[in-house]
């Protein structure tokens, strides 16, 4: 490749006017701009670059047109790259540092330019140590300094002097558990010079594990895990723990016969309370800690977490390759940190391979637990899952079927063989494929309507959603697919879409959410943000079931009656939002009887808010006030912009920027969810979208109620006899 | 039983979010920067007269940013682009006084370092700003608050803006210019 030569050109700072320029020979080493390691950045007024195989530095002095040229090889070790740290800032003495790596060791050589002579010359040469390490020049009052940051050690020197001004051990280490150590790749510093020999020296180093540190004096003061900010997927995870009752147990006890059942549970009651007589002397305490949980009011504290089943960890995959876990309930600290290679997943993973997680934790499950119990952390492992990848659904244990994008179409296969491609329309790629969580459970087959009948919702979980969308012409298509069958369930169609802009989908029990940026050229349409949503129903009248009726078995592939008579019936209603939406999500909880809610990040409001599903009802009456009967079931008239009341935003006043994706789960309480988002920022909260109807208010309170009913069991005990006496008397007196 | 108890929480309705006492502490927020770039970190000191600093960066998600060195808080953060490259966005410190700047692709920004705020911001359509630089002290170690632009592009050159307003001192256009400017004073 032809090389460049580097061109030095002098303007008068007044006028613009062009001074002299010289071009330098740089034709054999220089490239590309890029290969200029050195461009008078501060006060030293040079150009430098490295050769082509990084053995030796070129330097020129700016006015001159020599170039000199300085060895960097040491101990006959072949350089890997050169670096020049030279300090910030003016004033300083033209000194800097040239730092270089080798592949298992790395030194410096520290040179001095003289700019009356225009020379550049080698200073004193600091001692090549293993391993790698990060350099970085400050200047204090005319002078510079240059401080050095190995994993053991922290040295300073002054640029004048090979001596050690002063050296510190590392103290602390960054809190992961890489083997080997995380290295030191950057760093930047600050000398304060507090007498004539001693310095204060803090540095922020930032490390190949993703940690921003700040090290003062060799001391480890905070560090940042900004490794999070580039998460690409996470998951959430149960603590493993011993299960109180042993699975195995009760399932012998539902197997076998009434008598045997009944004296195998007198059995095992028995031997529980010879392990009960154990426990004798721990009863104070247990009955203080007791007490304790009982009055405290706070309802975030430990034990009532672990009771509320809201200890859950959030285990994240990060583009840097590394595994790390928060925990939720200690404001999404760190429990572990761990690099994915360190488990011997040798394939790099990315965003394209992580968007399924499962066939990753499938991979790392087996390493993971046995790491983890050796280190003696918490064991949170993911939860069980299937031994399919997420774009695998297995009906009933006969068939397998499952579904994968191939280029820009969907294509279906039962049992591997392939049974079924789907196309979106002409010109259409397929961007995005949305699917019910696979284990959600729906608390009603129906909706309740005013006149007591009952609308029955089209249940099916392997529907799948795709997205298609035309670049060219502006439009996206909607499709509902059975991913068994392939079957088309639902389609829409619009026009006029900006689709450079975020599309966003959804599906959750019976119905799908999708929203898109509207921005047709006819004037006649409506433009701004839009969110569709569409319902399911097995038919269109109330009180009945379709086709289908209560058939015991349906097949998805089997022949069916009439080519509609598999489809759902959809209503699909249309809203405005004052925002656009970047992701979308569905509140989860234990039972689904807790209505759900839409969560969506807002990206230009850098929030994140909970649309409940009674405002994005599409039966809501349009142009009229609802009757009687819609007011029972609870529907209000349909407007078509949605309001976003300040009180449904999840992040009140932190601003939470550039979410990706927001995850729920559920807790062990039916009222709460617990949400997790991530992308820039990471914000994670517990939702309780109708009102926490199943856990005691923080302002209630228990002592009064206890006193109150000890008051009364005393009251009743004491009064009792006085009652009966009294009753007694009076018997014997009225005769 | 299900449907009773469907219906009756479908008539609690109010979802309301979470109460001022429990804010901050059921729900959590890590605001995070990116990984910050070498040559965009360094120490600076905010206002010129007291000798605290602050540690500021420009991490490769282009988000500027300054931190207290003391406990690693974010004092301030801009996102300044969601998806512009780090090779072409720097952070440069500069000698007018409480001053910060940035350049990403086509746009320079100043802005003002104790608390973030914006200055002014001069778009060079079709260019991109490749680097910039500030008069130096002259004799009596006056600094003159000017900026010099290099800028690749549509119409390649130098310009001169006056630092503290951003308008335009004079301009130089070379096609032949690239990339690295080099200021020196000549005496």
């Amino acid at each position: 490749m032809k090389g460049c030569k580097i061109r030095v050109a002098s303007f008068d700072l007044a006028t613009g006017r062009q001074g002299d320029q010289y071009s330098l020979s740089s034709d054999s080493d220089v490239n590309s701009i890029e290969d200029v390691i050195y461009a008078a950045e501060s006060d030293i007024p040079i150009v430098a670059w490295a050769s082509t195989s990084q053995q030796t530095l070129k330097v020129n002095i700016l006015g001159s047109k020599s170039v000199a040229a300085l060895d960097a090889k040491r101990d006959s070790i072949q350089p890997d790259s050169l670096t020049i740290e030279a300090p910030r800032g003016h004033g300083g003495k033209p000194h800097f540092l040239l730092h270089v790596q080798a592949p298992s060791s790395h030194w410096a050589d520290v040179l001095h330019v003289d700019t009356k002579k225009s020379t550049v010359s080698k200073a004193y040469e600091l001692p090549r140590v293993e391993g790698h390490g990060a350099f970085s020049a400050s200047q204090v009052e005319g002078n510079v300094y240059f401080t050095r940051i190995t994993t053991e050690e922290v040295t300073l020197v002054s640029s004048t002097s090979a001596d050690t001004l002063s050296r510190w051990w590392r103290k602390g280490i960054v809190a992961v558990v890489d083997q080997p150590a995380p290295r030191p790749a950057h760093a930047t510093t600050e000398v304060v010079p507090k007498s004539a020999t001693s310095y204060a020296v803090r540095s922020a180093v930032f490390y190949s594990s993703g940690d921003w540190a700040l090290i003062r004096n060799g001391e480890l003061i905070w560090q940042r895990c900004e490794s999070l900010a580039s998460v690409i997927g996470a998951e959430w995870a149960q603590l493993v723990g011993k299960p109180r009752i042993a699975q195995k147990e009760l399932e012998t006890e539902s197997h076998a016969n009434l008598i045997s059942a009944y004296m195998h549970r007198v059995t095992r009651h028995a031997k529980e309370l010879q392990a009960m007589a154990l426990m004798v002397p721990e009863f104070p305490q247990m009955a203080q800690k007791w007490f304790e949980t009982f009055l405290s009011s706070q309802q975030s504290s430990a034990s009532k977490t672990k009771a509320f089943g809201f200890e859950k960890a959030i285990i994240t995959v990060t583009e840097n390759n590394r595994l790390i876990a928060l925990d939720p309930t200690a404001s999404g600290k760190i429990i572990w940190n761990f690099r994915i290679a360190d488990f011997g997943v040798n394939e790099g993973l990315n965003a394209t391979t992580v968007k399924s997680l499962n066939t990753a934790y499938t991979a790392l499950l087996g390493g993971l637990s046995d790491r983890l119990n050796s280190l003696r952390v918490k064991g949170f492992i993911p939860p069980q899952r299937n031994q399919t990848s997420a774009a695998e659904r297995s009906n009933w244990k006969s068939l397998s079927a499952s579904y994968s994008l191939v280029g820009d179409t969907v294509q279906g296969k039962r049992n591997g063989v392939p049974t079924w491609t789907f196309l979106p329309k002409e010109g259409h790629k397929v961007t995005d494929i949305a699917l019910p969580l696979s284990e959600e459970p729906v608390a009603s087959i129906g909706k309740a309507l005013g006149d007591r009948g009952v609308l029955y919702k089209y249940l099916n979980p392997n529907v799948i959603m795709v997205t298609a969308s035309d670049e060219q012409r502006g439009e996206v298509s909607v499709s509902l697919i059975d991913a068994v069958s392939g079957s088309v369930y639902y389609t829409a169609e619009h026009k006029g879409v900006d689709v450079n802009r975020p599309i966003s989908s959804v599906v959750s029990e019976n119905w799908l959410a999708y929203s898109f940026t509207s921005d047709p050229s006819d004037p006649t349409l409506s433009k701004g943000y839009l969110l569709i949503i569409a319902e399911l129903y097995e038919s269109n009248l109330p009180n009945d079931r379709g086709p289908l009726r209560n058939a015991y078995n349906f097949s998805a592939t089997g022949p069916s009656i009439s080519a509609i008579s598999q489809k759902p019936y959809v209503i699909s209603q249309t809203f405005h939002l004052p925002e656009e939406i970047s992701a979308m999500a569905v509140s989860q909880t234990t039972q689904g009887i807790t209505s759900r809610q839409l969560l969506a990040s807002l990206a230009s409001s850098h929030a994140i808010v909970g649309i409940p599903r009674h405002v994005l009802d599409p039966r809501r009456p349009v142009g009229k006030d609802p009757t009687s009967d819609q007011i029972e079931e609870g529907l209000i008239r349909y407007q078509p912009m949605i309001d976003l009341d300040p009180k449904l935003y999840l992040n009140h006043r932190n601003e939470v920027f550039g979410v990706k994706k927001i995850v729920t789960s559920p807790s062990g309480m039916e009222s709460t969810s617990l949400v997790f988002s991530y992308g820039l920022d990471i914000f994670g909260t517990r939702i309780s979208p109708s009102f926490a109807f199943d856990i005691l208010g923080t302002s209630f309170n228990k002592v009064q109620l206890g006193l109150t009913v000890i008051g009364l069991t005393i009251g009743v005990f004491v009064v009792a006899p006085l009652i009966t006496r009294k009753q007694t008397n009076q018997l014997w007196h009225s005769n | 039983m299900r449907l009773y108890a469907l219906t009756l929480a479908a008539c609690l309705r109010v979802a309301f979010t979470i109460y001022a006492d429990e804010a901050n502490t059921v729900d959590y927020h890590l605001p995070l920067l990116g990984f910050p770039v070498a040559k965009n970190t360094f120490f600076h000191q905010p206002h010129s007269d007291s000798k605290a600093s602050l540690l500021y960066t420009l991490s490769e998600k282009s988000v500027a940013a300054a931190i207290n060195p003391k406990d690693g808080s974010i004092v301030w953060r801009q996102v300044l682009s969601m998806n512009a490259s780090a090779e072409t966005s720097r952070l440069i410190p500069s000698s007018i006084p409480s001053t910060l700047f940035t350049t990403t692709e086509g746009l320079l920004s100043s802005w003002s370092a104790s608390d973030g705020r914006q200055i002014w911001q001069r778009e060079f359509p079709g260019g991109l700003v490749k680097d910039v630089t500030f008069t130096p002290h002259d004799q009596r170690g006056n600094p003159e608050a000017d900026v010099f632009v290099l800028v690749e592009g549509a119409r390649s050159g130098i310009w001169r803006l006056d630092g503290l307003s951003g308008a335009v001192k004079w301009a130089v256009e070379d096609s032949r210019l690239v990339h690295k400017t080099i200021l020196r004073q000549r005496c």
